[in-house]
């Protein structure tokens, strides 16, 4: 929550809410890799929202679905159809960009 | 043991580590950054799910709601104190120096300090560290600035006055 509440500089429970909007919002042209948590495997995606990239790093727990990254990307990466993602989004629109702004209105 | 279930005594695995390290552990004394503020020190108790490997902690619903007000809470005070001290400065060491000039060097509109005082406006990150700086090193803050901006009469002035400390 919190490279999201300083990012957005929001409360940390907004940028919880934002997160979660987020995962909510993901989709399979998102998806970059899997990665190994020692004993799980967590999904990393990237995209845009509100004009910014995000590095989100995902997995199902025992708990739920686990939210662990959600921040500015550290570098470009490419998803698994193409776009690369920076940290913030060029002034042409990618596809893929989650439409909403900072409150989650559509 | 899920990691919102936790009871005193039990751990669980942490989310972001893995490691079986998760405990309740109170945050008082703790210290966290929200936005634009580092190392806010917690201080009331409360109980929340903590790695002992990585420090991660997991908060939400009602837990998170009081962690959030208390950190804001600090942080609200954190901008205070530096009005305040700012204030305090500017009132007692520079005592013939008008307000205004003190608005026209930090590049903000008259009547904006008292704002900042009465708390109908935000204290943004850049203003915070300039008053920061004339509140801890007046002379030398004001030196600084006067090497990228025109000092307002009044405060070149004073800076006139002041001997230079000797280099070296």
């Amino acid at each position: 929550m919190d490279p999201t509440s300083k990012r957005l500089k929001l409360s940390l429970i907004d940028a919880e809410a934002y997160a979660r909007r987020t995962v909510q919002q993901l989709t399979d042209s998102m998806f970059v890799e899997s990665v190994r948590l020692k004993d799980v495997w967590a999904d990393v995606y990237w995209c845009y929202r509100d004009g910014l990239g995000w590095y989100v790093k995902i997995y199902e727990s025992d708990a739920g679905l686990a939210v662990i990254s959600h921040h500015e990307p550290e570098r470009p990466l490419k998803t698994i159809v193409g776009p690369v993602i920076v940290a913030v989004a060029p002034a042409t629109r990618a596809p893929e960009e989650i439409g909403e702004d900072v409150n989650g209105h559509s | 043991m899920g990691i919102h279930d936790l009871q005193p005594g039990e751990t669980s695995r942490c989310l972001s580590c893995r490691e079986d390290a998760v405990t309740l552990q109170n945050v008082r004394g703790r210290t966290f950054d929200l936005r634009d503020e580092d190392d806010l020190v917690f201080d009331e108790d409360l109980k929340i799910p903590a790695c002992g490997n990585c420090g991660e902690i997991d908060v939400r619903g009602a837990a998170l709601r009081r962690f959030s007000g208390v950190l804001e809470r600090l942080h609200a005070a954190r901008k205070r104190e530096a009005i305040e001290s700012f204030v305090a400065v500017i009132d007692s060491e520079f005592a013939d120096v008008p307000r205004q000039s003190w608005e026209d060097m930090l590049g903000i509109s008259h009547g904006y300090l008292s704002r900042l005082q009465k708390g109908t406006r935000n204290l943004s990150t850049p203003l915070e560290v300039l008053m920061r700086g004339v509140a801890q090193e007046p002379t030398q803050a004001l030196r600084f600035i006067a090497h990228s901006r025109r000092l307002p009469s009044a405060l070149a002035e004073y800076l006139g006055k002041r001997p230079r400390r000797p280099v070296g």
